[in-house]
């Protein structure tokens, strides 16, 4: 009996330090890893951010022992993974990448951490470009880090316009007629719906702005129907009405609406930064002098393009939100590195140490960087950004093919929905 | 001896007892919550209780009618054009053509593909310049790209759909087609009767609660129809295309409208109830007439 005693207590004790022990090996184990949501495939190597993300984390996992488990999610479903995730209650990653855009809603969900004072203690703060800080901080309270500054750019195929580049709406209608005889659209790029309401902050917003109009008041509240914004929208009607726009723009296909412009039939093309990764044939047009990135099409005495920025976010309530600090940390501390991370996305970093890297000296990002200073334009955010931004491209796209449509009522309308819906 | 009737009174409930748990579980459960959920909204990770005011917004606003008025029009079309279809192939097979264990392979594959698969391919057929379809029926519509106009649009998820579903609709009424006794077709002969004659004498009053029933079917697929519209026009141009399900999936699902979606699910709910209940008396009257 006494031996069976003796044994049922030397498996429990057996038990008991087997448990412990897992339970150590575990606690280490959780401390030693950052759980990452980014947009790339990193088995991608054709892909520079790809290749670039991959060798970044390897030198991050060399250099600080932490363990990144990476998980990719397309940059379009990023927004919608996020939120579920966040309102449903399951298991958040510590670091998200996103657009800034995408930063108030998540916020309001209640899936971002406040990380304003661990930020302000690093090395590389006082670095950081005004335009990041007006764009992240606010109220005391930070929810991101911005690591590069991308934009719109407007893309001219100079062969196309040998009178010279249109600036204002008028001299865009001009053009488009001329253009037309010759079998050609003025001006493509992705006006759809979708993609999280894309056609609005890159398309659309930047004209509203140029004519004074808005797409979200100070409190992120839909302010659309306007005599400006309404101006702005009979103006595009008229471009595809007339022929001088195409119907592939408003398929809400991304590379279909590109398609006029890389194979010809198109003047200029309304793109990003990032079209040198994206557009067929561009970066080549634009080396031998064929393209050039102008002005964008103005309704008043300045044209705009939208700024952004690319972020990398922490959860609320991140296991590891240290090792999620030291993520950021080791992509911003090093200017070499976070001007090629910036490079390879052709954005601008965010700090002013990295700015000065010899890479931004070549024509494009002259260009750009031209081009964003004179034109750029902060995206209004809202808390319902995407569900705003989407209602609002599907209008707009309605508003454009179905000419009959009343555009003041259309738009009353739907800002009325919004407004009731989620506010 | 009482409690032997009472046990036996009981036996078939506490054998049915396990489905009925799963079946509530699974379906009555959610139902009820869904119509909880229609009087809610959802701010911050929080639950607000909004009485009826998620159908108030929703009667209020034309989005709503656009979507009813884009759901019945395929509703129509697509029932109408794969009933027909289906039956025509039906009798076809029925009539012992050579080959038509192939034949009906053939017609099934476009049923074995996934939703999401066969629109991304149907998408692509319309793609401007690329496109095969695009460029061969391009020229019937002023080479405008097809899946732009509404019209189209709906005409490209319409003929889809019914492509995927017409072998559905085929193996209802062919196993419809094979209950119909041999004989009262040998008999009609022996009387002359022969063609369209027989069809429309035999086959198709016999033939009649299997359409019924197809088309029952067919309906309650059509009104919940989601990943086709989705993967082929996702609702557009602007709303052209998006009929009701696709705007409750996208409240509910994208926009994490939680209540607004749920209040659509309701009356896609009510809509399909009303529909089957339409059917049923068809399929009553039909069997009162037969009897």
């Amino acid at each position: 009996m006494k031996k069976k005693v003796l044994a049922l207590v030397v498996l429990v004790l057996f038990i008991c330090a087997g448990t412990m022990l897992w339970a150590a090996a575990a606690e280490e184990a959780k401390e030693e890893k950052v759980i990452f949501w980014g947009f790339y495939d990193l088995t991608d190597t054709a892909d520079s951010r790809a290749a670039f993300m991959a060798e970044a984390i390897n030198g991050f996992q060399e250099d600080t022992g932490i363990m990144v488990e990476y998980e990719q999610v397309a940059w379009d479903q990023m927004d919608n993974k996020v939120n579920l995730v966040a309102r449903s209650g399951g298991d958040m990653p510590d670091v998200v990448q996103g657009a800034a855009e995408n930063i108030p809603g998540w916020v309001n969900a209640g899936a971002l951490l406040n990380i304003q004072e661990p930020i302000s203690k690093l090395s590389w703060y006082d670095s950081l470009d005004q335009f990041e800080k007006n764009m992240f901080e606010k109220n005391g309270e930070r929810y991101a880090v911005g690591l590069f500054i991308g934009g719109g750019n407007y893309y001219y195929d100079l062969a196309s316009f040998p009178n010279g580049l249109p600036e204002t709406a008028e001299e865009w209608l001009a053009e488009g007629a001329r253009l037309k005889k010759e079998g050609k659209y003025a001006l493509t790029g992705f006006m759809g719906k979708g993609s999280g309401g894309a056609a609005v902050a890159q398309g659309y917003a930047p004209f509203f702005w140029s004519n004074g109009g808005s797409v979200f008041d100070e409190e992120g509240k839909p302010n659309w129907a306007t005599p400006q914004n309404i101006e702005v929208v009979e103006w595009v009607r008229e471009m595809f009405a007339k022929g001088y726009m195409p119907e592939a723009a408003f398929t809400g296909d991304w590379t279909a609406s590109e398609i006029p412009f890389t194979s010809g039939k198109a003047g200029a093309v309304r793109g990003g930064s990032w079209s040198f990764i994206y557009m067929e044939g561009l970066e080549d047009r634009y080396n031998r002098g064929e393209v050039v990135i102008a002005a964008p099409p103005s309704f008043g005495d300045q044209g705009y393009v939208f700024a952004n920025s690319e972020t990398f976010a922490v959860t609320k309530g991140a296991e590891n939100a240290e090792n999620a600090i030291a993520f950021i940390d080791y992509f911003v501390s090093n200017d070499e590195r976070l001007a090629g991370w910036a490079n390879a996305q052709f954005g601008t970093p965010t700090t002013a140490t990295a700015q000065k890297a010899e890479i931004f000296g070549n024509q494009f990002y002259v260009d750009t960087a031209k081009n964003l200073f004179t034109h750029g334009h902060v995206s209004e955010t809202s808390p319902y950004y995407n569900e705003c931004s989407d209602a609002l491209a599907t209008t707009l796209q309605e508003l454009i093919i179905n000419q009959r449509l009343d555009i003041q009522t259309e738009l009353e309308e739907l800002e009325d929905l919004m407004l009731k819906l989620y506010w | 001896m009482k409690s032997k009737i009472s046990l036996n009174s009981s036996y078939p409930y506490l054998l049915s007892l396990p489905a009925v748990l799963l079946v509530a579980s699974v379906s009555i459960y959610p139902t009820l919550f869904s119509f909880y959920l229609s009087m809610t909204r959802f701010r911050s990770g929080a639950v607000q209780f909004v009485g009826l005011k998620n159908f108030s917004i929703l009667l209020s606003t034309s989005h709503f009618y656009e979507s009813l008025s884009a759901t019945m029009v395929f509703l129509v079309f697509y029932v109408a054009i794969t009933v027909i279809v289906s039956l025509l192939v039906a009798l076809m097979l029925n009539s012992g053509i050579a080959a038509s264990g192939l034949y009906m392979t053939v017609i099934f594959l476009p049923w074995i593909l996934s939703e999401i698969t066969s629109g991304v391919v149907w998408r692509w057929f319309f793609y401007r310049d690329y496109g095969i379809l695009q460029n061969l029926l391009g020229p019937l519509f002023d080479n405008a790209t097809i899946i732009t106009t509404p019209g189209g649009a709906m005409g490209i998820v319409t003929a889809a759909t019914i492509w995927r579903s017409v072998s559905f609709g085929m193996l209802l009424l062919l196993a419809g087609l094979q209950t119909i006794p041999k004989e009262v077709y040998e008999a009609a002969n022996v009387d002359g009767a022969v063609g369209f004659i027989q069809f429309r004498r035999i086959t198709w009053p016999l033939l009649f609660p299997t359409v019924i029933v197809t088309t029952a079917f067919l309906t309650i697929q059509a009104v919940n129809n989601v990943g086709m519209f989705l993967s082929i026009t996702d609702g557009g141009p602007g709303r052209a295309t998006e009929v009701l399900s696709l705007y409750m999936y996208r409240e509910a699902i994208q926009y994490f409208n939680l209540g607004y979606g749920a209040s659509l699910s309701v009356l896609l709910l009510l809509l399909n109830a009303v529909l089957a209940a339409v059917y049923l008396r068809f399929l009553k009257r039909e069997n009162a007439l037969a009897a």
